[in-house]
């Protein structure tokens, strides 16, 4: 017989070995249509985030910036087709903080999905 | 933090057409690609032509073309024709890169405006399957043969009763030929194997082969926002 326990039966197992504790999330899904003033990244989340990832779904280009001044030649620039992704793990607690986004032309659309500890 | 930006995006657009839809592609022309929006204009980069045809090709009784345009505007074509596309009677393709033929337009007809595919004429002609007698004409025999003279002039019939002066009053098609249209007082022409010495007979062709299958277009382009 091999000397290691029987195989994990869910990806929760998984986790909770791997991390020692439940490690339930939730996926939220927002978009947005941002024209050529800075807008926030708001979402609608109740619990805290860990993960972030934001598309450019349009055909406009994009800056992103917690500065909320950003203009489309100051913030990380993100064409159509473009992702930006942050999680708890690189990023720490900049992923609560206050995200802004502009567009070099008005009807610019992003799409973000956040990963919500569930029950926390 | 991650951002990954890609290389300009190639959008596609994949439009599938039946048969009703390309038999009337002049009338009612068919939109590849909705308007981008406001401020914005696609532009077409390539277009592929892929048809189907199942047991009847596609004609059409003038000039065949297919174009692209602008909604806004019906003239300027966004690629070159493609002419006689369908002229090889089976399932055939073709492609061609987006250009403007004329140069340039004005960006009031291009911005947020749909690209369509229209073609010169509508695809409703083909051989004869139906006729009925028009004018009578004078001098024919029985057995007399000829052709019907318009679109092809590849339709031929032969005379299968006649009355007092060789007056026709029985005919039948033994060639449908093709690209002939719905019409009445089509001339013939006497000719092949008993010309005969007739003259004045025309036909009233009542209905045609209509052709069938599929047209997929496939139409690369991008957007460009305005300024």
């Amino acid at each position: 017989m091999p000397d290691y326990p029987e195989n994990f039966r869910s990806v929760q197992e998984l986790l909770y070995s791997f991390y020692g504790g439940r490690f339930v999330t939730i996926p939220l899904e927002t978009d947005f249509t941002i024209g050529t003033t800075a807008t926030p990244l708001s979402s609608l989340a109740a619990q805290p985030r860990v993960t972030r990832l934001i598309s450019n779904t349009g055909s406009s280009n994009f800056a992103l910036s917690f500065k909320s001044a950003v203009t489309i030649t100051t913030g990380i620039y993100l064409t159509p087709g473009g992702t930006f992704a942050m999680d708890w793990y690189y990023d720490g607690d900049l992923l609560d903080r206050p995200l802004y986004a502009i567009s070099d032309a008005v009807g610019g659309t992003l799409h973000m999905v956040e990963r919500l500890l569930n029950g926390a | 933090m991650r951002v990954q930006n890609v290389a300009p995006t190639l959008r596609v657009s994949v439009v599938t057409l039946t048969a009703a839809q390309v038999r009337a592609l002049h009338t009612t022309p068919v939109t590849l690609v909705l308007g981008a929006g406001a401020g914005r204009i696609v532009v077409v980069e390539s277009v592929a032509l892929v048809a189907n045809v199942l047991t009847q090709p596609f004609q059409c009784g003038g000039a065949d073309h297919l174009d692209l345009f602008y909604a806004a505007d019906l003239t300027d074509a966004l690629t070159p024709e493609f002419v006689d596309f369908f002229a090889l009677n089976a399932s055939s393709f073709v492609y061609a890169s987006g250009a403007i033929q004329n140069f340039s337009v004005l960006q009031s007809v291009a911005v947020n405006q749909a690209v369509l595919l229209k073609s010169a004429n509508d695809y409703n002609a083909g051989g004869i399957t139906a006729s009925t007698l028009g004018a009578a004409g004078t001098g024919y025999a029985v057995n007399d043969t000829g052709i019907i003279a318009a679109a092809d002039s590849d339709a031929t019939y032969i005379i299968t009763s006649v009355g007092a002066l060789g007056v026709v009053t029985g005919f039948t098609i033994t060639n449908p030929g093709n690209h002939y249209s719905i019409a009445n007082g089509v001339a013939t022409a006497t000719g092949g194997a008993q010309p005969g010495v007739g003259t004045g007979l025309t036909v009233n062709i009542t209905a045609v082969t209509q052709g069938d299958g599929t047209l997929k277009v496939v139409t690369y382009y991008q957007v460009v926002p305005v300024p």
